[in-house]
């Protein structure tokens, strides 16, 4: 990973908050970002318990400078909650289905 | 950062616990603005026109509820966009509607931030700290520092 990053290659780590992404891993790996599970992004609308861990897990990975990515984005209400949560970029449904190269376009885009 | 005394934040909504529940959360986030709580769109209007001529404080912010009972928080936020005296005034939607038609023309008149109710209520203190706002804080002993 360090050979990668020192070409210039970013590093992420994918599924953050889920099964072996754990948070040790942000102390151990050389990483550039995170991708934020689904997990953080589901429920954001509907639940005060969602919104705090969001908020929380977003202001713990910004505090130590990682790049964040939620996934998981399926709906505008994901991607306004997330904004002003203060997560900027985000890849889902909302924007594009998995799609096979050849027929692929630019998705919406950033609202 | 502190700004002029007295400079009130707008709220508007049609909901009387909701609004007493955002004036609670502004209190307790230490925000010493006035809160200035309208409850129709037309009287928010209204409140701004005066603004606009400098007869009232111009807001430090906007919190507008959607759907209200004569107009839609869509059409204050049209009406701040388009006056040269409001136009950069930081506005906040928090709705109960998810619906992504909503929030795209929301974006679209350029708002500043999106909260969708329940959960989003709670974010309020947040999103203000986020934007940056020219708000005045109470130190902790809830003395006002002017």
């Amino acid at each position: 990973l360090e050979m990668l990053r020192a070409m210039g290659v970013g590093v992420l780590l994918d599924d953050f908050g889920t099964g072996y992404s754990s948070l040790g891993y942000v102390r151990e790996l050389p990483l550039d970002g995170v991708k934020l599970d689904r997990i953080f992004t589901r429920d954001l609308t509907i639940s005060d318990g969602a919104w705090t861990l969001a908020r929380s897990v977003i202001a713990l990975l910004s505090q130590l400078d990682l790049e964040i990515i939620a996934e998981g984005l399926e709906t505008a209400a994901h991607l306004a909650q997330l904004r002003s949560l203060g997560c900027h970029v985000g890849q889902g449904y909302y924007f594009a289905r998995p799609a096979p190269r050849e027929s692929l376009e630019f998705g919406r885009g950033p609202v | 950062m502190t700004s002029q005394a007295g400079t009130p934040i707008l709220l508007l909504e049609d909901e009387r616990a909701t609004g007493a529940l955002i004036v609670q959360l502004l209190a307790a986030a230490r925000v010493a603005n006035p809160v200035e709580w309208l409850e129709t769109g037309s009287d928010a209007l209204a409140y701004l026109d005066r603004a606009a001529a400098a007869q009232v404080p111009c807001p430090v912010l906007c919190v507008l509820d959607l759907s209200l009972p004569d107009l839609t928080g869509l059409d204050v936020l049209r009406q701040i966009r388009g006056s040269v005296a409001l136009a950069h005034l930081p506005v906040i939607m928090l709705t109960g509607s998810g619906h992504d038609a909503d929030i795209e023309a929301a974006y679209e008149l350029g708002i500043d931030a999106y909260l969708i109710k329940p959960a989003g209520v709670h974010g309020l203190p947040d999103v203000i700290r986020e934007l940056s706002l020219d708000y005045q804080l109470l130190p902790s002993n809830g003395v006002r520092r002017d």
